[in-house]
């Protein structure tokens, strides 16, 4: 069975080390050069080129693997169906008990590389974490939240969690500003001034839609504004200044904030 | 007359908003512009190629007194005549209100105040402030007879809830016919905004059409053989004259790419007109010969433009300059931050400071527009 295995490789010569040398030499350079200068493309575009050129880095990293795996390979084994057969079964094995999640991780970037639920510069949250995706490894996405902290979250989560993509892959991000307001006051004028107070903030997206939608609750009138600001890195700039000239113009309403009810959440 | 014996069109046109033609670039200009835009895009220097047929660094710039005779301060006549004709022309489907759009140092107030004095029409002034922050309506216009003017609608508006609140029921006022007939100058960078915000009708859009290089040499030709003998001007790249010798020849294209650049903006290409003539001759002493130097001299905006100061200038151009206190009101930026921003772009050239009223340089103005149309910021359509 050990001689089977062995006459599966092929004679390993000095020829064969150094093109298998080329090879991840050639492989690794390739890949790092290309991140890193579609990353520093990336990062000098704005608006939807940005985020083209971001989805780029894995589908590149990709194609750069499975080209160096392809070349590689038959240097070091004769390629037949049976020895491949020997071979994945043998590896598939070892990975069954030693490195499942790790393994998982790797085949769940291959697949997120190519359905990408999340891509480089857009706004996802992943089981709590929400934050901009700034790099997507081979194993784990980093992502950086509103605090400045960094998290890895391995691809493996794609499997069964559930992905939130808040600019749906594009460079457009709804942001919502929340207002809660007393029962006594008029509700036309409210929906009116909210949404001058949308299209006059200095990040409005002017070519997507404003919405400003009201609740009834126990306690008052719960009223939204969805609107998109020019970029998504904006959105918590956007969301502070819709709230607090919101607040403001609200008062020169007369509109009261409203008072919270001791035991009654939103909804009853 | 022109080169093929078709009729020349006028110099100076209005048309409706949608109507106007930007002029084109020669695919060989496209080319230059495509490699000069990545050159800045990777931030290194791209200057132009070929050997020059004059050393611009041997070429000074034109006094004042030289440039005054020259390219002496647009007259506007011309264009409140051609108002004068659109409208005679449209009659009564131009509606209750039309408004004239221009860009940034297209100088519509102007041009609509010499066409108020023309028509004995009532200009009405401009609103203070805090009325516009006290949401007021920004001009109280009794209903009457008398056509009424209003040369800069940019005046009465301010990116603010209650100010825009102000100004909208002012203009549902006006459009509805309610206060009599008028015309309303308006900059183009406003007009995008409450196109968008209060969804103004575009058919009441009109504006100038257009100057190409064709154009821009008729009539810097015309206004400089008004102060006397047409000189010789070569452009220093090609050597070749950049008017034609006689009104009968060809007309130069040695504007076309200035046309281009300026989106056939007469008032900013009057700027970079004045910029550009150069002379040989040592101080004192007056040539004959004059140069027109190859490169424009455009404000150069920092290398990494951050995100409070692309909200500054798009806030600049909405309102068509704004005092520093005003700023601060439309802007979530405290007073110092603004004017910090402001000073360092004031330094590079891309904003000036008249009388406490900050806006966009004329020679900043194409660095700007393209830098906000590259960050997706809303865009004027001028």
């Amino acid at each position: 069975m050990e001689d089977d295995y062995l006459q599966m490789f092929n004679d390993i010569d000095v020829a064969a080390l150094v093109e298998l040398a080329l090879v991840v030499v050639g492989a690794t350079l390739l890949i790092v050069l290309s991140q890193k200068g579609l990353k520093w493309m990336a990062n000098r575009l704005h608006g939807h080129h940005r985020f083209r050129a971001f989805a780029l880095v894995p589908l590149v990293r990709l194609a750069i693997l499975i080209i160096a795996f392809s070349m590689a390979v038959p240097v070091l084994i004769d390629p037949s169906l049976q020895n491949m057969i020997a071979l994945l079964g043998a590896v598939g094995l070892a990975i069954g008990f030693a490195l499942k999640d790790y393994v998982s991780s790797l085949i769940a970037g291959v697949v997120a590389a190519v359905e990408m639920p999340y891509r480089p510069g857009d706004w996802v949250e992943i089981e709590g974490t929400y934050g901009e995706v700034v790099h997507v490894g081979m194993r784990t996405i980093q992502v950086v939240t509103a605090d400045d902290d960094l998290v890895s979250i391995p691809h493996l989560k794609i499997w069964d969690s559930a992905i939130h993509n808040a600019n749906n892959n594009g460079d457009s991000l709804q942001c919502v500003a929340d207002f809660y307001v007393h029962p006594d006051h008029d509700a036309a004028r409210v929906i009116d001034a909210l949404r001058d107070v949308a299209l006059t903030s200095c990040y409005l997206k002017f070519d997507r839609p404003i919405a400003v939608v009201a609740s009834e609750q126990p306690w008052g009138t719960h009223y939204k504004i969805r609107a998109y600001p020019v970029d998504p890195r904006q959105q918590f700039r956007f969301v502070t200044d819709l709230t607090l000239r919101g607040r403001a113009m609200l008062g020169r309403l007369g509109a009261r904030p409203a008072q919270a009810l001791a035991g009654l959440g939103e909804g009853g | 007359m022109a080169q093929d014996d078709q009729p020349e069109p006028p110099l100076w046109e209005m048309i409706s908003l949608d109507q106007r033609e930007l002029p084109k670039a020669s695919q060989v200009s496209q080319a230059s512009q495509r490699w000069r835009a990545l050159g800045r895009w990777l931030r290194f220097g791209v200057e132009a190629g070929d050997d020059p047929a004059k050393d611009e660094a041997e070429l000074q710039h034109l006094s004042q007194v030289r440039l005054a005779n020259l390219a002496p301060p647009i007259d506007w006549q011309p264009g409140a005549r051609a108002l004068t004709r659109y409208l005679a022309e449209v009659g009564d489907s131009a509606g209750p209100v039309t408004f004239l759009i221009g860009a940034p140092e297209c100088h519509h107030a102007e041009l609509l105040r010499v066409w108020a004095m023309q028509q004995a029409a009532r200009t009405l002034p401009e609103p203070l402030p805090a009325s516009l922050l006290a949401g007021d309506s920004p001009w109280a216009l009794e209903p009457s007879e008398t056509l009424w003017v209003i040369p800069q609608l940019e005046r009465g508006f301010l990116r603010q809830a209650v100010a825009l609140a102000g100004l909208r029921n002012f203009l549902e006022e006006a459009l509805a016919g309610r206060l009599g007939r008028g015309v309303i100058g308006c900059d183009s960078w406003t007009w995008a905004y409450l196109h968008h915000a209060l969804a103004l009708p575009d058919a009441s859009a009109v504006t100038l059409q257009a100057f190409d290089g064709a154009r821009l040499s008729r009539y810097f030709a015309h206004a400089a053989r008004a102060a006397g003998k047409l000189p010789a001007i070569r452009a220093v790249g090609s050597g070749e004259l950049v008017f034609a010798e006689s009104e009968e020849a060809p007309v130069s294209r040695e504007l076309q790419p200035l046309a281009v650049h300026c989106r056939g903006q007469l008032g900013l290409a009057w700027h970079y007109w004045r910029a550009r003539l150069c002379e040989v001759a040592p101080e004192g002493h007056v040539a004959d010969a004059l140069w027109l130097a190859e490169k424009l001299d455009d404000a150069i905006l920092p290398g990494e433009v951050g995100e409070e100061t692309v909200l500054l200038l798009h806030t600049l151009l909405l309102h068509g300059g704004l005092d520093e206190t005003l700023l601060h009101e439309v802007l979530p930026l405290s007073r110092a931050q603004a004017l910090s921003g402001l000073r360092q772009l004031q330094r590079r050239g891309v904003v000036s400071c008249d009388a406490g009223r900050w806006r966009v340089a004329p020679l900043g103005y194409v660095s700007v527009r393209r830098l906000l149309e590259e960050r997706a910021y809303l865009l004027d359509a001028l």
